[in-house]
This record gives C-alpha cells, sequence and structure tokens, in this order.
C-alpha cells in the first residue's frame, strides 16, 4: 500500500470511530436523524452500485427498500421473540431473491427500457401492498415494537433507546459497505465496470456480462433491503411510504445530489438530504420543489455532485482559472 | 342488464379510454422514436392540461374556451422545456436526460400540488355534453364519452394526414428511422424536434383538458398515465403511430374488462399482457426490427 492510501484508511477509521461516539453528544431527537442518515446513505449506495458502478439506470429500486422493510415489519409482527439480526439479514435475503426476479426479466433491456421495467415492477409490488390488504394493512401500515438483540454469548442488549439503535445500525451498515467496498475491488468488481465502460468488447473478451450483472444487481436489492429493514426498525412502522415511487425517486436524487463518481458520494447526498429535509420540513411544505429543482441544476450543471467539492482536481482547476483571471489572460 | 349489453358498454368505456391513452401516447412514441429520450415529464403535461382546465372554467372561462386555450399553453411550456433545459441535456446523454425529464415530472408536479392542493377537483361537462344517449334498446350512455371518442378519432386523422401527406411529417417520420442522416441532408432536426416535442406536449395536453370532466383533475393522474403509457409504447414499439394506436386500444380494453373481471388487480393483466408481447416480439408489435 503507498502512503496515500495509509491516509486514507486512517481518515476513515477516524469516521468511524467518530461516527460511534455520536450518541456521546447529541440529542435523542438529532440520534433519531442521523440513524435515519445512515439507512439512507446505505440505500443510496446500493442504488449508486448499479448507477455509477454498473452503469445501469433503475427506477425501481425504492421496491427492494419496500420488501426489506415490509419483510422486517411482517417478520416482527407475526412471529413473537424472532432474533432481530437474524431478521434483518432475512430481510435482506427477500430483497435479495426478488432483485434476482426483477433482474432476470429486467436486465435483458437496455437503458431507458431497463429503468421502465423495474420501475413497472416497483409499481406491481406498490400494489401488492396497497391492495393486499389482511396481510399488509394497506393505507394504514403495519406498527411494529423494535425487541431485543439476542446475542449468544453476551445475552439480551434492549434496543428501545435510540442511542443503542444507532450503534446497532450502525454496526450492521459498516459490516455491509465493508463487504460491498471489497467485492467491488475484487476481479467481479472490475469486471462489472468494465461491461459499464463497454459492454460489446467485454462480451468479446469473455465476460458473461449478463450474468455479472444480475449477480450485481442481486446484491445492490440485498444492501436495499438491509436498509429497509433498518428503517422499518428505525421508524418502528411501516406504511406505503416505503414502497412508493418517491422513494426510489428519493435514492436518485440523493445519488445525483451527492454524486455518483466516488464510493461515499451517495452517502453525502443522503446526509444533505436528510438534514436539509428536517429542516427545510419545519419552514415550508414546498421542500421537495426545492429538492427536485436542486436536482435538475445537478443533472444539469454539476455532474460530479457535491462530493466533487472535495476532489483535488476541481480545485486546482478553479485555482488555475483563478490565476488566469489575475494574470488578465484568457484561459 | 343484459350480459350482452354489459359487455358492450364495457368494450366501448375500453375503446373511449385507449383514445384517450393513444392522445397521450403518441407524442411521446415520436418523441422516443425521434431523439430516443422517454420524455417523462409527459404524464405532467397531461396532468397540467386538467388543472389548467379546471383554473380556467373557475376563471369564469366556459369549457369550449378551454379546449382552446390549455392545450397551446401546456404546448408552449413544452417548448420552453425543450429549448433551454432539454437540449442542453441532449449532449449530456440519455441518462441524464431521462433523470432531466424525471426531476421536471416531479418539480412540476410539486407545482401543481402548490398551486391546487392535493384534494381532486372536479371539472364540469359543459351542459350540451352531460347527459346520456340511448345507445340501444334501453341502454344508456354517457354524451361525454362519445364526445371524447370523436375528438381523439379527429385528432389521429389529422394526425395521420399530417405525418403520411405533408412534408414536415415525411421529414418527421425520416428522423425517427434515422435523424443523423436526415440532419446531415440539410434539414434542421432539432428545430423540427422541438416543434415535435411541443405538439406532443399539446396533444398530452389536450388529452387532459378533455379527460378532466369523467376523470377528475387529481395529482397521481400524470403518474397513472405514464404507466399505461409505458405499456403502449412497449406494446407498440416505439416511434409508430399505429402501434400506439392498436397498443392503446388493447390497453384500454385489457383495463376496462379486468375491472369487470378482477377489480382489484387489473395492473396485473396489463403486466401479463405487456408479458406476452415482451416474449413474442421484444420490439413492440410495430416496432422496427435491429
Amino acid at each position: 500500500m503507498s502512503k496515500k492510501s495509509y491516509i486514507y484508511l486512517g481518515l476513515i477509521c477516524a469516521g468511524i470511530i467518530c461516527l460511534f461516539l455520536v450518541p456521546l453528544f447529541t440529542s435523542e431527537a438529532q440520534i433519531i436523524i442521523i440513524t435515519e442518515m445512515l439507512y439512507f446513505s446505505l440505500f443510496a449506495i446500493s442504488f449508486n452500485l448499479l448507477f455509477g458502478y454498473g452503469g445501469l439506470l433503475p427506477f425501481g429500486h425504492g421496491g427492494l427498500f419496500g420488501i426489506g422493510a415490509y419483510t422486517t415489519a411482517l417478520i416482527l409482527s407475526n412471529i413473537t421473540g424472532f432474533n432481530v439480526l437474524l431478521c434483518v439479514i432475512l430481510s435482506g435475503v427477500a430483497a435479495f431473491l426478488a432483485g434476482g426476479f426483477i433482474g432476470f426479466f429486467a436486465l435483458r433491456l437496455k437503458g431507458t427500457f431497463f429503468a421502465l421495467l423495474t420501475f413497472a415492477f416497483q409499481m406491481f409490488l406498490f400494489a401488492i401492498a396497497f391492495k393486499w390488504r389482511p396481510v399488509t394493512g394497506g393505507e394504514d401500515g403495519i406498527g411494529v415494537l423494535r425487541p431485543d438483540l439476542h446475542l449468544p454469548l453476551i445475552g439480551d442488549i434492549s434496543l428501545a433507546s435510540p442511542g443503542t439503535f444507532y450503534i446497532f445500525a450502525l454496526i450492521i451498515i459498516i459490516v455491509v459497505l465493508a463487504l460491498c467496498y471489497w467485492l467491488l475491488h475484487t476481479p467481479f468488481g472490475n469486471s462489472i465496470t468494465c461491461i459499464k465502460v463497454n459492454e460489446e468488447r467485454s462480451t468479446f473478451l469473455g465476460y458473461r456480462t449478463y450474468l455479472s450483472q444480475l449477480i450485481l444487481f442481486c446484491i445492490a436489492s440485498f444492501m436495499a433491503g438491509i436498509a429497509g429493514s433498518l428503517y422499518t426498525l428505525a421508524s418502528e412502522y411501516v406504511s406505503l411510504e416505503a414502497i412508493n415511487v418517491d422513494i426510489s425517486f428519493t435514492a436518485i436524487m440523493m445519488t445525483f445530489i451527492g454524486g455518483a463518481g466516488a464510493f461515499l458520494g451517495p452517502a453525502l447526498g443522503a446526509s444533505f438530504y436528510v438534514v436539509v429535509q428536517s429542516w427545510l420540513s419545519n419552514l415550508t411544505d414546498r421542500w421537495l420543489l426545492i429538492m427536485g429543482i436542486l436536482f435538475v441544476l445537478m443533472v444539469l450543471y454539476m455532474d460530479g455532485g457535491l462530493i466533487s467539492i472535495f476532489k483535488k482536481e476541481n480545485y486546482e482547476r478553479w485555482r488555475r482559472k483563478r490565476n488566469n483571471r489575475s494574470a488578465g489572460s484568457k484561459p | 342488464m343484459s350480459i350482452i349489453a354489459m359487455v358492450s358498454i364495457q368494450f366501448i368505456h375500453g375503446i373511449v379510454y385507449g383514445m384517450l391513452l393513444f392522445l397521450v401516447a403518441a407524442g411521446l412514441t415520436l418523441v422516443l422514436g425521434m431523439m430516443n429520450v422517454l420524455n417523462l415529464a409527459h404524464g405532467a403535461f397531461y396532468m397540467l392540461g386538467a388543472y389548467i382546465t379546471f383554473a380556467l372554467i373557475e376563471g369564469g372561462l366556459g369549457f369550449w374556451p378551454a379546449l382552446a386555450i390549455a392545450p397551446i399553453i401546456v404546448g408552449v411550456i413544452g417548448l420552453l422545456i425543450e429549448k433551454f433545459l432539454m437540449s442542453r441535456a441532449h449532449d449530456l446523454g440519455h441518462f441524464h436526460e431521462l433523470l432531466l425529464t424525471f426531476g421536471l415530472f416531479y418539480i412540476l408536479l410539486e407545482i401543481t400540488r402548490w398551486i391546487w392542493g392535493n384534494v381532486p377537483q372536479s371539472v364540469n361537462a359543459p351542459a350540451i355534453l352531460s347527459g346520456s344517449f340511448y345507445l340501444f334498446a334501453g341502454e344508456m350512455y354517457p354524451t361525454y364519452r362519445l364526445f371524447v371518442f370523436i375528438v381523439a378519432i379527429v385528432i389521429l386523422i389529422g394526425l395521420v394526414i399530417t405525418m403520411n401527406k405533408t412534408r414536415i411529417g415525411i421529414l418527421i417520420r425520416a428522423s425517427v428511422l434515422d435523424s443523423e442522416m436526415v440532419n446531415l441532408l440539410g434539414v434542421n432536426v432539432p428545430l423540427l424536434f422541438l416543434l415535435v416535442f411541443g405538439a406532443g406536449a399539446a396533444l398530452a395536453g389536450l388529452a387532459g383538458v378533455i379527460a378532466a370532466p369523467f376523470l377528475c383533475a387529481y395529482t397521481a393522474m400524470g403518474m397513472d398515465i405514464l404507466m399505461d403509457c409505458f405499456a403502449v409504447i412497449v406494446i407498440g414499439g416505439f416511434g409508430s403511430i399505429w402501434g400506439a394506436l392498436i397498443a392503446a386500444l388493447m390497453i384500454g380494453l385489457v383495463q376496462s374488462f379486468g375491472v369487470l373481471l378482477i377489480p382489484q388487480f387489473t395492473l396485473v393483466l396489463v403486466f401479463a399482457l405487456m408479458a406476452a408481447v415482451f416474449i413474442v416480439k421484444p420490439r413492440g408489435l410495430f416496432g422496427a426490427s435491429e
């Protein structure tokens, strides 16, 4: 490893330690918002896995988030004493399987049609959640209670307070993101990027592009399912909000506002989105309009998103421009 | 009511909704065929048509002036969007175009919610159209739906004549086949596209106007019609007017009979139809083969 990557590793470790220390310095209301940032970060990163790394644009990613959310709610409301950790993992697996099914059909199409076919699947899932009242509760949704966490050697840990739940969610998210990051740097991850850049050539090189993309789709679905499960556990309630079209759009907006070019870009976007949402929704009902306008501006004028502010080359470009201006010469 | 009467009334319902759907899908499919852009904001144009009609009628203008003015307003909005926003995104690639139209859809939806609220607004049809007429042997049918059908037929004939008999129609069809080549031959394709985009928006607006009295103006209508339009395009193949017509009628019929058979899950039927066409002909019934 080079010197630079040690610096990055150190920064990331410091960041993680800071995240674990957060509950000591914040109020309960703030910790709830920070937990929301966390699971939406996971959700947005799972979207970016498809968009930024795989070159696929699904419009129905929220459907898989919804599957995770509803699976958790259904397990916890029907089976008493179920292990929470297992429940979170099962929700991920449910989304994984659903993602496999959706991807199996949708990945046969490219570009716009892929986007819309996933979107159609989400509408389908939404219709089930909306109309199948005996199971999903329709518009009323399902309320659940956060149960205690059973660990084999340590015993029971109560997750009732937002602080302990935050730590629980943080550990799960760090593990999932670390696995995801590792996966992207295996040969499989490289082949995904290769397919994104030139699918035809990848086929000639012997990659089974459809299969690779299907695996990627399933993994992203798994992550979205985990995020959805944490959403249900955090709000102790699930309703149509978790599966309707807006949630897919939220992921797209977060990714674009944060920046699709970097692994943690969507996390920045998700944090920004959640903070601005909680701040603006106190001031005005029209915060979604402001978000929409911001999103359109990002698409049109700032392709790298917020995270590109931190990129060195942008800073250097900016400095060069300033120097040119002060020297009086035209760039 | 006898079975035959019920079936035939559902049949006409289906045809009427199919024609309405065709009005929206026609513009969408042409834009998609020419520039490979699926304009998601199209659903919002339809919704705006209905809400502007509501506003014009509230403002004291009658239904007939609204029928003329609202599509023009929506068309101008469409022109402005293409001129100042979409044309910028054309250079950035398809994903950006798609995302931009999605963002615009959202913005238009939010603005509509802001101005008119979330409650469905009912629009009254003019007195002459609000009654019913005798369909056959004692069965009544609302006059307004007949009016919707007639308007759609007039537009269809107009479209067919424009597309087949005028120079501009021929240029549009040529651009659907190969817009780059048409551009090289000295035709101003961006301008042509601007016109098609505006005309498509105006058509969607018109559909919104005539849908308002019998479906109400509500904020989810854009998303609803967009889903059906997507099915129309998958089934009909893109860039094809005839494909859009046939597919829209199929969807209309499937929906109206689906309500009769399994009222909860009509979406499943549309889905099944889409899947069936998709398996048999992946590029749609009238889509060009690769």
